[in-house]
Parts: C-alpha cells; sequence; structure tokens
C-alpha cells in the first residue's frame, strides 16, 4: 500500500471515470474499489513516492472518499452549467478536448468542481492575447502584451509576467524560455524608437521577475545562468539610456548578485558546509541549527549499507545519481582491487522497515530525499538481492518513563510548528511546480518539498509510535490526551501541517483500535477529537478543512500534500498542449496555486517561547523522532496491548 | 542502554591521514590502496567467537576530522574496545590521541577493564619517523594500555593487532579464531596463497 501514492492518485482516476462514464458508453461513474485510473497515471507523483510512505488514513476510509468524489449529479450539473454561462471572463475558449465533445465537457469544468470547492478554476483577470499560441511563440506574444499594456492596467499585467515565469517550465524548458527573452531583445528594435524602448523594458521587467522569483535556483543551473549574464551585459551596455529605469537597472544589479550569477572566473566558490540529511544520519549536533534550504549541489553524507548490515558513509552531491553513489561506494570498498570474480556491478536497493525492497535504477538522481522514514539503501550484488533483510528496529517498548512523557503538549506543538515552519519556508514555490509537473521538463530537485512530505510522515508515525510503546494503560490514555492537546494548539497556531499529522497519527488504525485506551479519555477529549477527524474529513474535498484554511491569515503552515493533490487535479484535469498550442488556463490556475502559498508565506511567523529549562531537550527531540514506520509491527504492539479489543 | 545484540563493538580512533581505514580494510578485505579518501564513518562486520559461541566483531571507522564530536562520544559509549591510531611519522598525530583518549576515560571511568590498544601505523616509513617507539611504549603505560607498530601497507601486524586487542578482553572470551569452521574471509586467502605458491 502506498498511501501517499494513493491519496493522490484515487480521486484522478474518478475524474477519469468520470470523464469516460460521461462519453458516448455511458456506465456507472464511480470506482469504488480502486486501481482502473488512467494507465498512465499521475506518472510525475508516481516517480518515487512509493518509498516516502506517508500515511494517510482519513483519507483512505472508503465511505468518506465515496461521499466525497462522487457528489449528487444535480450539484454537478449545476456547476457546470455555471461554468457554461461564464464565457466572457476567461480566456479564449479554444480549448479542444480529446476525451468527449460538448459545453460542458470542458475538461477546466470538472475540475473546478471536484479539484477546490473553494478555489475554482479561475479565468486569468488578464485580457485574451488573441489566438492561442505555439510555445516558442508565447513568450514573444506576453512580451507585447506587456509593452503596450503596461500602463493600462499594471495589476493585470503583473498577474500575467508572473503566471509566464512561474509556469513557464511547463511549456518551455528554462533555458530555452531566456534564450526567447534574449533574442526578443536583441530584436527590439532601436532605443530612440519609444516602441524599441518599451519592448527592451518588458524584457528587463520579465527578467527581473524571472530572478526575483529564482534566486538562489539559479546557481544549480549553469546554461542558465549563462544565457541572463549576457542579456545582462547587454542590458547594462545601454543603462544610461533608461533614464526611468534607473531603479529597475539597479534591482538588476542586485539580483544578479544575489544569484551568484556575476562571480568573475573565480578559482573556487567558497567551500560549502557539507550538510547532513537529518533522517539518514541522525546523531548529529547540528540539529538544532536552524533549517537553509537544499540545493542539489549541496553535499551531503549518506549510508550505503552491505547486506551484512555493515556500512560505508559517503559524502556525495544531494543530486548524485544511483551510478555516482554506487561509484562512491565501490571506491570505498575497494572492490576494484578484488579477485577477478568480485568484480561484478553492485545495485542500490532501498530496503524498508517493512522489508520491502526497490530496486533503484542507474540513471535516476535525488534519491536521498525520496526515501521512506526507515528506509537506507543497501549496495548489494545482484544475487544478493533476494537476501536483503532490513536493519533491526532501533526502538524498543518503554516502561512509560521516555521524553514524550516529559514534556510540556504546549512546548512540543510550539517546537513542531517552529521546525515546520522552518522547513516549509525552505520549500521553493518552484518546487511545488515541479514536483507535480515533473515529466514535462528538465529534472530540477524537489528535495525541500520531499524533505517536508518525509516530516510529515514521520510525525503521523511518531505520534502511534510513542502510543504503542506505552505499555500501562493509564499512561497510554494519557498520552492520547496528550496528542489531542498538541493537535489543538498546532490548529491553533495555525500550523495544520503538523495538526493534521497528530491527527492522522492518532486515527492510525493500530492506535484507534485501542477501545480501552480510548474509552479511558474524558469526554471533552473525545468531543475535541471527533471535531478533529471531522476537521480532516476528506468528504466533499475536504470542504471543512479549506473553509477554516480560507478564514486563517498569515502566517499558515497548510497541509502541503493537499495542496499537491490539487496541482494534480490541475494537471490531470487539463493538457498543457492542446494541438501544439498553450493551454493558458491551466497555467494561471497554477500559477493562483502556487500564489495561495505564497500568501500563507507572507509574513513572518512569531511564536511566544518561553526558554523552559528543557527547551533545548525538548527542541532536539522534536526534530528527530524515532519512529516505527512498519505497519505490521505498529499492528502487532498493537494486539499486545490490547488483544481482543475489537 | 539497552543493548539488542551480543555484537561486539570496536571503534577505531586517531587524526586524519594516519591509516585508519587502510588498517581496518587490510584486515577486514584483505586490501590497501594508496589513494586517501576521508572517512566519516565506516562499519564493518566480521564473524568471530565469543565464550564458545558465535558472534560479530563490528569495527567501526571514525572520521580524522573532528566535525561530529556527537558522533565521536556515541562511538565510545557504544564501543566494547578501541584502537588508538596514530602514524610514526607525525608527532601531531599522536598528540591528538589524547584528547579522545581522556573522552573515553571520562565516558567509561574505569578504563582499566577496557581493552585499549596505542598504534603506530605506517611503520614502513621509518626514514621519517617522528615518534620513536620508546616513547610511544611509555605513553601507553601510562594510559595503561598495550601498544604496537603497525604498517597496513605491508600488512604488518594487521592481523595480530585485532587478535591482541580482543585477548585484552578479560570479560569475556573473544577471538578471532572460530572453532571448527573458517570463515569465508580465511578459505579465500588461503586459496589465493595457494595459487601464489603455485606461481
Amino acid at each position: 500500500m502506498k498511501p501517499l501514492e494513493k491519496f493522490l492518485k484515487k480521486p484522478t482516476s474518478q475524474l477519469a471515470g468520470r470523464a469516460v462514464a460521461a462519453g458516448p458508453g455511458g456506465g456507472p461513474g464511480g470506482r469504488p474499489g480502486g486501481g482502473g485510473g488512467p494507465p498512465g497515471g499521475p506518472r510525475a507523483l508516481q516517480r518515487r513516492q512509493s518509498m516516502s510512505r506517508l500515511l494517510l488514513p482519513a483519507f483512505l476510509r472508503e465511505p468518506h472518499s465515496d461521499q466525497g468524489l462522487e457528489p449528487p449529479a444535480e450539484e454537478d450539473q449545476a456547476e457546470l452549467a455555471g461554468v457554461a454561462e461564464d464565457p466572457g471572463g476567461g480566456g479564449p475558449c479554444w480549448l479542444q478536448l480529446d476525451e468527449v465533445p460538448g459545453p460542458l465537457r470542458s475538461p477546466s469544468s470538472y475540475s473546478s468542481d471536484e479539484l477546490s470547492p473553494g478555489e475554482p478554476l479561475t479565468s486569468p483577470p488578464w485580457a485574451p492575447l488573441g489566438a492561442p499560441e505555439r510555445p516558442e511563440h508565447l513568450l514573444d506574444r506576453v512580451l507585447e502584451r506587456l509593452t503596450s499594456g503596461a500602463t493600462r492596467d499594471s495589476g493585470a499585467s503583473d498577474i500575467l509576467l508572473d503566471d509566464i515565469v512561474l509556469t513557464h517550465s511547463l511549456f518551455l524548458p528554462t533555458e530555452k524560455f531566456l534564450q526567447a527573452l534574449h533574442q526578443y531583445f536583441v530584436q527590439a528594435g532601436d532605443l530612440e524608437d519609444p516602441e524599441g524602448l518599451s519592448r527592451k523594458q518588458a524584457c528587463l521587467a520579465m527578467l527581473l521577475h524571472f530572478l526575483d522569483t529564482y534566486q538562489g535556483l539559479l546557481q544549480e543551473e549553469e546554461s542558465a545562468g549563462h544565457i541572463i549574464k549576457d542579456l545582462y551585459l547587454l542590458i547594462m551596455k545601454d543603462e544610461s539610456l533608461y533614464q526611468d529605469l534607473r531603479e529597475d537597472t539597479l534591482r538588476l544589479h542586485q539580483l544578479v548578485e544575489t544569484a551568484e550569477l556575476k562571480i568573475p572566473e573565480d578559482s573556487q566558490p567558497p567551500s560549502r558546509q557539507v550538510k547532513p540529511l537529518f533522517r539518514h544520519f541522525r546523531r548529529i549536533d547540528s540539529c538544532l541549527q536552524t533549517r537553509v534550504a537544499f540545493r542539489g549541489s549541496d553535499e551531503i553524507f549518506c549510508r550505503v549499507y552491505m547486506p551484512d548490515h555493515s556500512y560505508v558513509t559517503i559524502r556525495s552531491r544531494l543530486s548524485a545519481s544511483v551510478q555516482d553513489i554506487l561509484g562512491s561506494v565501490t571506491e570505498k570498498l575497494q572492490y576494484s582491487e578484488e579477485p577477478a570474480g568480485r568484480e561484478e556491478t553492485l545495485i542500490l536497493v532501498a530496503v524498508a522497515s517493512s522489508g520491502e525492497k526497490v530496486l533503484l535504477q542507474p540513471n535516476e538522481d535525488c534519491v536521498f530525499t525520496t526515501l521512506g522514514i526507515n528506509s537506507h539503501l543497501f549496495a548489494c550484488t545482484r544475487d544478493s538481492y533476494e537476501a536483503l533483510v532490513p536493519l533491526p528496529e532501533e526502538i524498543q517498548v518503554s516502561p512509560g518513563d521516555t521524553e514524550i512523557h516529559r514534556v510540556e503538549p504546549e512546548d512540543v506543538a510550539n517546537h513542531l510548528t517552529a521546525f515546520h515552519w522552518e522547513l516549509f519556508r525552505c520549500v521553493h514555490e518552484l518546487e511545488f511546480v515541479d514536483y507535480v509537473f515533473h515529466g514535462e521538463r528538465g529534472r530540477r530537485e524537489t528535495a525541500n518539498l520531499e524533505l517536508l512530505l518525509q516530516r510529515c510522515s514521520e510525525v503521523t508515525h511518531w505520534v502511534a509510535t510513542e502510543v504503542l510503546l506505552c505499555e500501562a494503560l493509564s499512561k497510554r490514555a494519557q498520552l492520547l490526551k496528550k496528542f489531542i492537546k498538541i493537535a489543538a494548539i498546532c490548529k491553533q497556531n495555525q500550523d495544520l501541517l503538523s495538526f493534521y499529522a497528530v491527527v492522522m497519527g492518532l486515527d492510525n488504525a493500530a492506535v484507534s483500535r485501542l477501545r480501552l485506551t480510548w474509552e479511558k479519555l474524558p469526554g471533552k477529549f473525545k468531543n475535541l477529537f471527533r471535531k478533529f477527524e471531522n476537521l480532516t474529513d476528506p468528504c466533499r474535498n475536504h470542504k471543512s478543512y479549506r473553509e477554516v484554511l480560507s478564514k486563517m491569515k498569515p502566517p499558515v503552515i497548510p497541509f502541503v500534500p493537499l495542496i499537491l493533490k490539487d496541482l494534480t487535479f490541475l494537471h490531470e484535469s487539463s493538457k498543457t498542449l492542446v494541438d501544439g498550442l498553450v493551454n493558458l488556463e491551466k497555467l494561471h490556475s497554477v500559477a493562483e496555486k502556487v500564489r495561495t502559498i505564497r500568501k500563507y508565506r507572507s509574513r513572518p511567523l512569531c511564536l511566544d517561547m518561553e526558554a523552559s529549562p528543557h527547551h533545548l531537550q525538548t527542541k532536539a527531540y522534536v526534530r528527530q523522532f524515532q519512529v516505527i514506520d512498519n505497519q505490521n509491527l505498529l499492528f502487532d504492539l498493537s494486539y499486545k496491548l490490547e488483544a481482543n479489543s475489537q | 542502554m539497552p543493548e539488542q545484540s551480543n555484537d561486539y563493538r570496536v571503534a577505531v580512533f586517531g587524526a586524519g591521514g594516519v591509516g585508519k581505514s587502510s588498517l581496518v580494510l587490510r584486515f577486514v578485505k584483505g586490501t590497501f590502496r594508496e589513494s586517501y579518501i576521508p572517512t566519516v564513518e565506516d562499519t564493518y562486520r566480521q564473524v568471530i567467537s565469543c565464550d564458545k559461541s558465535i558472534c560479530t566483531l563490528q569495527i567501526t571507522d571514525t572520521t580524522g576530522s573532528h566535525q561530529f564530536p556527537a558522533m565521536q562520544r556515541l562511538s565510545i559509549s557504544k564501543g566494547h574496545a578501541f584502537i588508538l591510531v596514530y602514524s610514526i611519522t607525525s608527532r601531531q598525530s599522536l598528540e591528538e590521541l589524547k584528547p579522545i583518549y581522556e573522552q573515553i576515560c571520562e565516558i567509561k571511568g574505569d578504563v582499566d577493564s577496557i581493552p585499549i590498544m596505542l598504534v603506530g601505523n605506517k611503520c614502513d616509513e621509518s626514514p621519517s619517523r617522528e615518534v620513536q617507539s620508546s616513547e610511544a611504549e611509555a605513553l601507553a603505560r601510562s594510559w595503561k594500555c598495550a601498544f604496537m607498530e603497525t604498517s597496513a601497507k605491508l600488512n604488518h601486524n594487521v592481523k595480530e593487532l585485532f587478535q591482541e586487542l580482543l585477548n585484552l578482553e578479560k570479560r569475556r572470551t573473544v577471538s578471532l579464531q572460530i572453532d571448527g569452521k573458517k570463515s569465508k574471509q580465511q578459505k579465500r586467502k588461503e586459496k589465493l596463497k595457494g595459487k601464489c605458491v603455485v606461481m
């Protein structure tokens, strides 16, 4: 079972089911069994999600998903009609649908109904750009618009600019995009000519916005950096002519500098510190340091195990390919000097604590952040693949005097919020786009997003682990109470990620079956938890959660998996290119989603944390949980605690 | 700390570049390389006999840099026996062992019953020797530990080093020899030796 995958995939397949049902053949639309989705599936998400086991029990409950995903037909019709009645606001309706003809079948109308009732697929505020464009010409068209329209409605132009910069990778690789921009600038015409000048201004605006959005990410894209440098030099050549643009050119200087593109051919950039990836390298003092974003070129330490559970720690780029990793391992183990018979090539395998194995392909890269919580990398020869066994569990049942029993729920909740805010802030806006639309562009790392998802799963398992490791019934009931309190405070902190994760942890089937424990819980807490369960209920596409979220003012930490789900819907429900023409409405909707994330983070989070005597100890505890992520083991523990609980 | 396995854990400490990994790899794999790859932390396992049954010798090869004090503390608290390596060509590397030894004393308390070997590696490079063996012997006496000079490159005293270390363990009987059967490693070595003779 791959819960996150299911979580993200299921409604999508449902959607596809409906599309088929609405077609000429008719037939039942619902597919309660799951599994009959489009064969392609959400490719991007399938990527390596299988290994990042995010347990989302609440989403997997059938009755809910049925309810949520199969709204009554009438409501459906009404929604669709609503969309059909509103032809004015949107861009030109040139979308061609390959599934079924007819205005009611517009893929975007599905999405507005199904994806996010709170946020229907919105029409762009900028006026239509005219006829649809091929990817390579779209940028020109947008720049023309900016040239002429900038003065008329700057708000709409800004959004158009933002839409294109955020989503350009969907239709044009970054490098090509910049080349096109460069070319446009060169061909813009003379500066004496007012039109030429405003064309160049439009280019400058686009470049500024691009740099502003990408910032540090550009260090990872060498070729893009070269084009930007060229363009920068071109612009600077006529610097004196931009009378009105002094501010802009100054900002350009700054941005190019932040992106570290200005480094003249110096010998070496300042050596960067090796960052330990905590999950697989946990006992490091630096866990207390504030997290900074990972980039693909960062060096990290990684343990690679052998079939006998010995291991080597290699130093590697975060973005290293499986081949590179194996190269380092081979070098360390001096396989080359072994007798010829041993010189068999090694394979790299990810082994989860449950024993599940995934063979990694040599050309895969950035594998570290996609591993499940207690998954480990193993290097072995092909014949020892079958015999690989997971590392022994590190945790033992405790009599009930561990850290969780000592800490105050307020402290834990606040540290959770603070840490998750750090992690959330490390995720670049574009990682959300890249994660979902992975298949359509070159590889770019989404490590920070993957780490956040991993952490979400970790918190969920932490809750279940702590409850199930506690042997004494009354203490266990106390723990339930404590976790419900923690969830409540997280919600108060507007940290819905931690809130969701804790509630899902308590909803783990191995925990929720502990009847005796739950019975000992005071009525007040039972009611509170029932409320929390309703809030995380996925029915009607997470209606209650979305309502609560919409009332919150930034800073907010949203439940990130849901954002990815929404983006996946946008992705799966309509094509990016139709007959080679770009679907601008889709680009706009994706950008809108990204802008909501921007909004959540638009204000800094300030928690009123008292420096309690155990402050650092609690902080360290919260930042590196030891958890059991093997569901079978969690069930075993559960049955040992309460055998006949049903 | 509850121990869930009956591993016998040996940790190897010393400054960067003194040959900790070379010693360990020579012992575990029988190989030697000239190139230098700084170690972060590697662990090798080998089957040995302990109190007449079989257990796993777990050798942790640590980093020579002082990047991760927490890892060093953990290796000490989990370790049963320690090898402190310096290079006979570097007095500095001997000096750097002192804080490590002190930390072992601090964490383990009573060091008398803990097997510790002071090892001067690279004894093949005696022309550039900076540390006389008499000097190291004196230090070993004051530390109440054993002393040996080795060469991972020439495979001099390497196996003896590990055997001697296990001999120092008085709380149980640990030995590299497994009665009755030989490890694959040994078999392969013998096979190789056989071939050498033929050649």
